[in-house]
C-alpha cells in the first residue's frame, strides 16, 4: 500500500488494515494499493500431479467496500 | 540480550536453507537464482540433484562451483543433498556398480501347512526359500535380485491353532533337513511349517544401500560425500556446511504404503550379519521365535517380546550404521548433518518406509528434522482425511504431533542445540501462497520449529509443474517479493526462537515401543489435547533413561528433569501392553514422587518381567487429560477459558518470550491470559521488526487475534529496545472496535490495471472501474499483481486508517 508515492508497508495476512495517519494530508491524496496472487490461475495450462488446480482458488484482488476511518 | 540487540539491528543469524534444484539451466539462470534467493535474506542454499542429469559427474561439479563462487559472493552457505534422488539410499548407483555383495539383505519366513498323520513327508526346503510363481507373474520379466542367495535360518514347526495363531510349543526341525530337503514324520493334527531364511529377494530396491549394515552404508560415503570432500574439502566448515539425508527408512517394501507394522504386516524385514550376532546375543532362541515376527501365537506374551526384540535391534543398527555413521563422518569432516525420515501416517515407529524409531533416526543428526510437504498441514483444517499423492492419513497427526515430535528431539539430545529442521511447503501447489505459507511458518514456529528448508526454489521454465510452488519460478511468481518478506520474518523469529529452550509442564512418553506390540494410541490423541489447552509438553522416548548422564536425566522431587527440561508428570498413551524398561522406569517415577498418568486405561500385560506393578498411577481419560493435569496444579501461562484454537509457546533465553498464534480461518480468539513471570514486557513485531511496550495489568496481558494474527510478547530485561509510543492498534484486529472515527465510503471510482509478474512493475494505462469486482471475475486465468489508485480529498485529520473489504476471498476484520 502507497499514499502519495510512499509506501505504507506490506500484509502477508489478514487483517488488511493500514494506519496511514502519517502519510496524509490535507487535500489530495494519491491512495494505491497492489494485490499480487499465486501462479495458480496462470499454471492451469500444464497437466501434472499437481495441475491443472483443483482445489478450490480464492477470487483476485481488493472488492467490496472500501472505506477510510478518519478523525 | 545480544542476540535481540542484532536481530532489531538487522544483523540476525541466517536459519533459512531452501532447496535450490540444480539442473541443465545455464549459467546466467543460476547465478540469478541465487540473487534471488538472497534477496529474501536467505544466506543458505541446500544443493538439490534429482533434476540434474549429471550427479557427481563434471557436469555437477560445473554447477557447483558456479554456485560456491556465487555464495562466497554473497556470504551463503552451502549444505548438500546426499543423494542422486530420493530417498536417500541409491547411492548415486554404487552398490550394482562395484559393491554388489554390499545390497540391501532382508529376513523372510515363508510356510506350509498340513494335517498328519504322515510318515517321512518331505518337503523342498530350497524351493520354499523362494518367491512363489503367481498369476499375477505370467507375462512379467522375472527380476533377480543383484544377489541371489538365501541362507536358511530355521525350519519349525507348530501346531496350527487357528487363523494365523500357532501353538506355543515350537518344535526345532532345522536338523532334519538334509541337502535342501526336510524329512519329518509329521504327527497327529494340523501343523504350520515355518523356513525362516535370509535373502537378497523379496524386498524392494535390492540395488540400494542396506541401511542396517556399516559396509554398506559406507558405500553412500564413498559415492557421494567423499567426492564433494575430494572437490571442496577447504570449504568444508566454511562455505559448505553440510549433507541432508532426504526420506531414508528400511524401504523393505516398496512405495508409501502405510500399516507397516511389525507383526501386523506380512513383509521381508531388513536383515543385515551385525544385526544376526546381535540377536543371537540378545535373544537366544531367536530363530525358534522367528515366525512370531509374521504369525501370532498361543502365549502373547513370548510373541510380543519377540517383536519387540527385533524392532529393538533393528533401529538401533539403522540408529549406529545409518544416521550415526554419517553423523560422525560429517562430525570429522567439519560439517553438520541433517535431514529427515518419513513420519507421515504414523510410521515413524515401524519398517517400510519408516526407519524403526523416530529418535534413534534422529540420533545422529546435528539438528532434529521433519517435512511438511503436499498438504499434510492445513491452515484451519485440523481433523480432515489427507489424499495425498501416494496414500491416505490423517491431519491429526500433521497438526499436533509432527512438529512437536521433532522439536522433543531437537529438545532432549544435547547435540542437536535445540535446532528443529522442517522441509516446508514443497507439493503444497501453485495456489498455496505467501498467506498460507505465513499460517503455516507460525503453525511450525510456535511448536519447535527453528530452522527452515522452503522447498523449493526450481530454475525450470515456467510453469514447472514438479511439486510446486516454485517461490521466484524464474520471474513468475508474483508473491515473490511477498515471499521475500516472510523470509526475513522467519528469519528474525528463528533467531529469536533458538540458543534458549522450551518450557514444557508435562512429559509424554513416545508410544514407538508400544507401536511395536499392539495397535495403540497414537501420539496425536493426547498431544491434540495438550496443545489445545496451552499445556506443553516433550515427547520423551525411553531410551533417556538408559544413558542418563548424556541426557541429563534426573527423576526427583515431583521433577522430570531431561536435558535441562523439567516436566512435572509422565503422561502415558493408552497402550494394551508395555514393556519390563518401561514398567520399571515409571515406578521410578513414582517412588520420585513424579506423577504417572495413563491415558483412558492401565496396560493390561507387561511383557517381558514377571516382577513389576503398576501400582499408585493415576488414569485420565483422554478428554480430560488437559483438565486433569491443571488438577494436579501444574500450568505455565494460564489462559482464561477454552480457546482451543490459540495456540501457545514459551521460550526461555536472555528474555522469556511468549508467542500466541490464531489458527482458526474464521473466529477471532478473545481471551485473557496470565504471564507467570515478572519482568518489563514487551511486544515483538517481528515483520516489523521493532518492539513496542506491551499491555498488561497485574500480569493478565489482553489476547484478541483475528485469524491468521499472533502475537510475540518479549518479558525481562528489555532497556533500551522498546520503542515508544506503541502504535495504535489499528493495523489489528485488537483495534477494530475504535471509537470515534468518521467512517468515509471509497469503494467507488478507482482506477484499476493488472500486471503479470514478469510485466512488473510496468503496468498498461488504467481502466475505471465504477464497482470494484474480483478481477478473477473479469480474467479467470491471470496470475499477477493487481493495482488499484484513486485520489481522496482529505480534510485535516489526526488519524486516517484505510481498510477494505475484501483483499482475496476472506471478509477483513472490519
Amino acid at each position: 500500500m502507497y499514499v502519495n508515492g510512499i509506501s505504507a508497508g506490506k500484509k502477508l495476512t489478514p487483517s488488511y488494515r493500514w494506519d496511514i495517519s502519517k502519510l496524509c494530508r490535507e487535500g489530495d491524496n494519491t491512495i494505491l494499493v497492489e494485490v499480487a496472487n499465486t501462479p495458480a490461475r496462470d499454471a492451469r495450462k500444464a497437466f501434472s500431479p499437481f495441475g491443472p488446480e483443483r482445489e478450490v482458488m480464492e477470487p483476485a484482488g481488493m472488492f467490496g467496500t472500501i472505506e477510510l476511518l478518519i478523525k | 540480550m545480544a542476540d535481540l540487540k542484532k536481530i532489531l539491528a538487522g544483523e540476525g543469524e541466517n536459519y533459512i536453507l531452501p532447496f535450490l534444484w540444480l539442473r541443465d539451466q545455464s549459467e546466467e539462470v543460476l547465478r540469478t537464482e541465487m540473487e534471488k534467493i538472497a534477496g529474501c535474506g536467505i544466506r543458505a542454499v541446500c544443493l538439490e540433484s534429482r533434476p540434474h542429469p549429471d550427479f557427481g559427474g563434471p557436469g555437477w561439479w560445473h554447477d557447483f562451483d558456479i554456485v560456491l563462487d556465487e555464495a562466497k559472493k554473497r556470504g551463503m552457505k552451502i549444505w548438500i543433498l546426499d543423494d542422486a534422488h530420493f530417498p536417500t539410499g541409491q547411492a548415486n548407483g554404487l552398490i550394482p556398480a562395484k559393491y554388489p555383495e554390499r545390497a540391501r539383505k532382508y529376513a523372510m519366513m515363508q510356510y506350509t501347512d498340513c494335517v498328519g498323520p504322515v510318515v517321512c513327508a518331505s518337503l523342498d526346503i530350497s524351493l520354499m526359500m523362494t518367491k512363489q510363481f503367481t498369476w499375477m507373474d505370467f507375462g512379467k520379466p522375472s527380476n533377480k535380485p543383484l544377489i541371489d542367495k538365501q541362507e536358511l535360518i530355521s525350519v519349525t514347526a507348530a501346531r496350527l491353532i487357528e487363523g494365523d495363531v500357532i501353538d506355543s510349543e515350537i518344535l526345532d526341525l532345522t536338523d532334519k533337513v538334509k541337502d535342501g530337503w526336510l524329512i519329518w514324520d509329521i504327527p497327529e493334527g494340523v501343523w504350520r511349517i515355518c523356513i525362516s531364511f535370509t535373502t537378497y529377494d523379496f524386498g524392494s530396491n535390492n540395488e540400494y544401500i542396506n541401511y542396517v549394515d556399516q559396509a554398506s552404508v559406507a558405500a553412500l560415503i564413498e559415492a557421494v560425500y567423499e567426492p564433494h570432500y575430494d572437490h571442496y574439502g577447504d570449504e568444508f566448515g566454511k562455505t559448505i556446511a553440510g549433507f541432508f539425508s532426504d526420506e531414508p527408512g528400511f524401504y523393505n517394501v516398496g512405495g508409501y504404503q502405510p500399516g507397516n507394522a511389525i507383526g501386523r504386516r506380512k513383509m521381508p524385514l531388513p536383515w543385515g550379519d551385525e544385526l544376526e550376532t546381535l540377536m543371537e546375543r540378545k535373544n537366544p532362541g531367536w530363530k525358534q521365535k522367528f515366525p512370531y515376527l509374521w504369525l501370532d501365537g498361543s502365549d502373547r506374551g513370548v510373541v510380543l517380546e519377540n517383536r519387540y526384540r527385533y524392532m529393538d535391534l533393528v533401529s538401533q543398527m539403522y540408529s549406529k550404521n545409518f544416521s550415526c555413521q554419517l553423523g560422525e563422518w560429517c562430525s570429522a569432516h567439519g560439517v553438520e548433518y541433517i535431514g529427515h525420515v518419513i513420519e507421515d501416517f504414523d510410521e515413524h515407529s515401524r519398517l517400510g518406509m519408516g526407519s524403526g524409531h523416530y529418535f534413534r533416526a534422529m540420533k545422529g543428526q546435528h539438528m532434529a528434522g521433519i517435512d511438511d510437504i503436499g498438504g499434510q498441514i492445513i491452515p484451519g483444517n485440523p481433523y480432515g482425511m489427507r489424499h495425498g499423492v501416494t496414500s491416505d492419513s490423517q491431519g491429526q497427526f500433521y497438526h499436533f504431533a509432527l512438529a512437536k515430535m521433532g522439536a522433543s528431539a531437537a529438545a532432549v539430545d544435547p547435540a542437536k542445540q535445540g535446532r528443529l529442521m522442517c522441509e516446508a511447503y514443497g507439493a503444497y501447489g501453485w495456489n498455496f501462497g505467501v498467506k498460507s505459507m505465513k499460517w503455516l511458518t507460525d503453525f511450525l514456529l510456535f511448536q519447535g520449529v527453528n530452522y527452515l528448508v522452503p522447498h523449493a526454489f526450481s530454475m525450470a521454465d515456467y510453469p514447472d509443474m514438479d511439486c510446486p510452488p516454485h517461490f521466484y519460478a524464474r520471474g513468475n511468481h508474483p508473491q515473490y517479493p511477498y515471499f521475500a518478506e516472510l523470509m526475513k520474518y522467519t528469519n528474525r523469529m528463528c533467531n529469536l526462537l533458538n540458543g534458549g529452550r522450551n518450557v514444557p509442564q508435562v512429559a509424554l512418553l513416545y508410544p514407538g515401543e508400544h507401536d511395536w506390540m499392539n495397535e495403540c494410541m497414537k501420539l496425536q490423541a493426547p498431544a491434540q489435547q495438550l496443545i489445545q489447552r496451552q499445556i506443553d509438553f516433550e515427547i520423551i522416548p525411553l531410551d533417556v533413561f538408559d544413558d542418563r548422564e548424556y541426557y541429563g536425566v534426573q527423576m526427583e522431587d515431583g521433577i522430570l528433569t531431561v536435558n535441562g527440561r523439567t516436566m512435572k508428570a509422565i503422561v502415558v498413551p493408552q497402550t494394551s501392553y508395555i514393556e519390563a524398561k518401561e514398567a520399571a522406569v515409571l515406578r521410578e517415577a513414582r517412588e520420585a514422587r513424579v506423577p504417572v498418568i495413563f491415558v483412558n486405561s492401565i496396560p493390561e500385560e507387561i511383557i517381558g518381567s514377571s516382577e513389576e506393578k503398576l501400582e499408585g498411577v493415576h488414569v485420565a481419560a483422554l478428554f480430560d487429560l488437559a483438565d486433569f493435569i491443571h488438577g494436579l496444579g501444574i500450568y505455565d501461562l494460564k489462559v482464561e477459558g477454552k480457546a482451543e484454537n490459540l495456540l501457545t509457546y514459551h521460550y526461555s533465553r536472555e528474555q522469556e518470550i511468549y508467542c500466541f498464534f490464531n489458527t482458526d480461518l474464521s473466529k477471532t480468539v478473545d481471551v485473557e491470559a496470565t504471564i507467570p513471570v515478572p519482568g518489563d514486557m514487551a511486544e515483538y513485531d517481528a515483520l516489523d521488526n521493532c518492539l513496542y511496550p506491551a499491555v498488561c495489568r497485574d500480569g493478565k496481558v489482553k489476547v484478541k487475534l483475528a485469524p491468521y494474527e499472533s502475537k510475540i510478547l518479549l518479558v525481562g530485561n528489555l532497556d533500551g529496545f522498546v520503542k515508544e509510543p506503541a502504535p495504535a492498534d489499528v493495523n489489528t484486529c485488537a483495534g477494530a472496535e475504535e471509537p470515534d472515527f468518521t467512517v468515509w465510503d471509497i469503494s467507488k471510482g478507482w482506477n484499476v490495471s493488472k500486471a503479470a509478474a514478469v510485466q512488473y512493475p510496468d503496468f498498461p494505462e488504467a481502466e475505471q472501474m465504477d464497482t470494484l469486482i474480483p478481477i478473477s471475475a473479469v480474467s479467470p486465468e491471470f496470475s499477477g499483481v493487481m493495482r488499484y489508485e484513486k485520489t481522496v480529498s482529505l480534510p485535516g485529520i489526526s488519524q486516517c486508517i484505510f481498510r477494505p473489504e475484501y483483499v482475496y476471498g476472506r471478509r477483513n476484520c472490519m
